[in-house]
């Protein structure tokens, strides 16, 4: 290899390692879906998918923007499916263990309700940061309990502030 | 198993590399004992073999890198097919713990992956030694380009036997035990979150490949040049041995990097230390693994064609085509390590 052709490759391979990175990156921004309620950017660890009877599905941002979806639909037979934070996958929602921790998730809105597949991580998510494990009526996507109050917080305001849910811990 | 398009793809490459391989291993034996057994400096016929097998090792590596993305390709598509798994990392412990032939599912797809580098890097190796003896007309090479050729042909009947017996072995009613690779490592493993990984394993990847890129860098092979040839070959060789073991740590560091932390902070998942993810959702991560084991493969062929090609008349083709590979390896590792600071600095 001489040094003109040595000095070439070294060029193509310093454009490739520039240009590729940022070309995925690019095209994987693209791709990234929008939140069906506020029009956020969803990251894809904290996605909520609402699948319709009809076969149709809505992705969110996080849970609470989920949940004002659902609690503004009059007719019912949805299925939640919410990501597990290690792995990334999805999950039945009401397979899922859900964590409000101090950690936000999404400042627009104030959640910081967390969801696992797995209840150890779940466990390890709250001892590590604050937080605690919802169950019964505490967990989220409960029509009953959390309808009423979450039709107040609609009429007070669209979302709740951040400092609010940290009164639950 | 389910018998869909990617297991035939992967069969009939696996099938036509093991064909080839037998073959070559047939012509490159026969070579040999007639190489041995013949009068001394009547090579004609050997060197006509040589050239076929030479044909055969190119289908060989051809076929072994086809079969290596069909490999990929069938684990990927077999990943909805187990509940239990959810990613590549799932479909390769299917079988584990089970008695029978199944039990070794895990083993078997362990070797089909780790055999296909094996014999591209070997294959590689025997092109070079072979460049030499073309380039000189050296027939007291002949020999080793005929081992060379030998263990290429070996190496490629055990990888595509292995792949076969994999693909052969029902699967459809095995679980997996293990479900998703996160978890399941973590279990086992003890793995943490990546922010908890030692603090030395960025510096020590990135450092890797810049000390090897000094080391290989073509003004400081001038050194060599300009001292007597046996000084110039002892320090060579030092080097060449240097950076030989240096390259191998680098790939066991860049193993380790890739699944503790490039995995999580590129996938944004920070308990995700799968590789198999890494490659899939972010593509251009498995260029820069290339880049890298190109460049330790660049490091190997320099070494082999050094110390495997040396003879009275062939020394000055032996540096060409020593110093080409180094320059190669310069590349390739400068290459992986910048593609990964631009990838971890835009995530």
């Amino acid at each position: 290899m001489t040094r003109k052709q040595f000095r070439w490759a070294l060029a193509l391979t310093a454009a490739a390692a520039v240009g590729l990175p940022s070309l995925g990156k690019w095209y994987r921004r693209q791709r990234q879906q929008r939140c069906a309620l506020d029009g956020a950017p969803i990251e894809p660890i904290y996605a909520v998918k609402i699948l319709g009877a009809d076969g149709g599905d809505l992705r969110f941002c996080c849970i609470r923007c989920a949940e004002y979806w659902l609690e503004r639909q009059s007719d019912t037979g949805y299925q939640v499916r919410v990501t597990d934070e290690v792995t990334g996958h999805s999950i039945g929602a009401d397979d899922a263990s859900f964590v409000r921790s101090t950690i936000v998730t999404n400042h627009a809105t104030g959640n910081r309700i967390h969801a696992f597949r797995r209840r150890a991580d779940a466990e390890e998510h709250a001892a590590a940061n604050r937080g605690r494990l919802l169950v019964g009526e505490d967990r989220p996507f409960q029509p009953a309990a959390k309808a009423a109050e979450s039709a107040r917080d609609l009429h007070q305001g669209k979302y709740r502030s951040p400092e609010k849910d940290g009164e639950t811990r | 198993m389910a018998l869909n398009g990617y297991v035939v793809l992967d069969a009939f490459f696996s099938l036509l590399a093991c064909l080839a391989s037998v073959i070559t291993v047939v012509l490159v034996g026969v070579s040999l004992m007639r190489l041995r057994a013949g009068p001394a400096g009547d090579t004609t016929w050997v060197e006509d073999r040589v050239y076929l097998a030479i044909q055969l090792i190119y289908v060989i590596l051809g076929l072994t890198v086809a079969s290596w993305v069909a490999l990929y390709l069938l684990l990927n598509d077999m990943v909805p097919l187990w509940p239990g798994a959810m990613c590549i990392y799932g479909v390769t412990r299917i079988g584990e713990g089970s008695a029978g032939i199944t039990g070794w599912l895990p083993t078997l797809v362990l070797l089909a992956q780790a055999a296909k580098p094996l014999v591209a890097f070997a294959a590689g190796a025997a092109l070079v030694i072979y460049r030499v003896y073309r380039r000189a007309g050296a027939s007291e090479l002949l020999p080793r380009v005929l081992g060379a050729l030998l263990v290429v042909a070996l190496l490629g009947t055990v990888a595509s036997a292995t792949e076969l017996t994999y693909l052969g072995v029902p699967k459809r009613d095995v679980p997996v035990e293990s479900g998703c690779c996160s978890s399941a490592a973590a279990d086992r493993d003890g793995i943490a979150p990546a922010h908890s990984q030692p603090s030395w394993l960025t510096p020590a990847f990135f450092a890797c490949p810049l000390l090897l890129a000094f080391l290989l860098w073509p003004r400081f092979r001038h050194v060599e040049q300009s001292r007597d040839p046996a000084e110039g070959d002892a320090i060579l060789d030092a080097r060449l041995l240097t950076s030989l073991a240096l390259a191998a740590v680098a790939l066991a560091i860049a193993g380790r990097f890739a699944a503790d932390v490039a995995a999580p902070a590129l996938l944004h998942l920070p308990y995700h230390h799968c590789v198999y993810d890494l490659v899939t959702v972010v593509p251009e991560s498995g260029v820069a693994l290339g880049l890298l084991l190109w460049g330790s493969f660049s490091v190997g062929w320099a070494g082999v064609v050094h110390w495997l090609g040396r003879s009275a008349s062939t020394a000055p083709w032996v540096a060409a085509e020593s110093r080409l590979w180094q320059s190669w390896a310069v590349i390739g590792y400068l290459g992986a390590a910048a593609m990964f600071l631009v990838e971890l600095w835009l995530a």
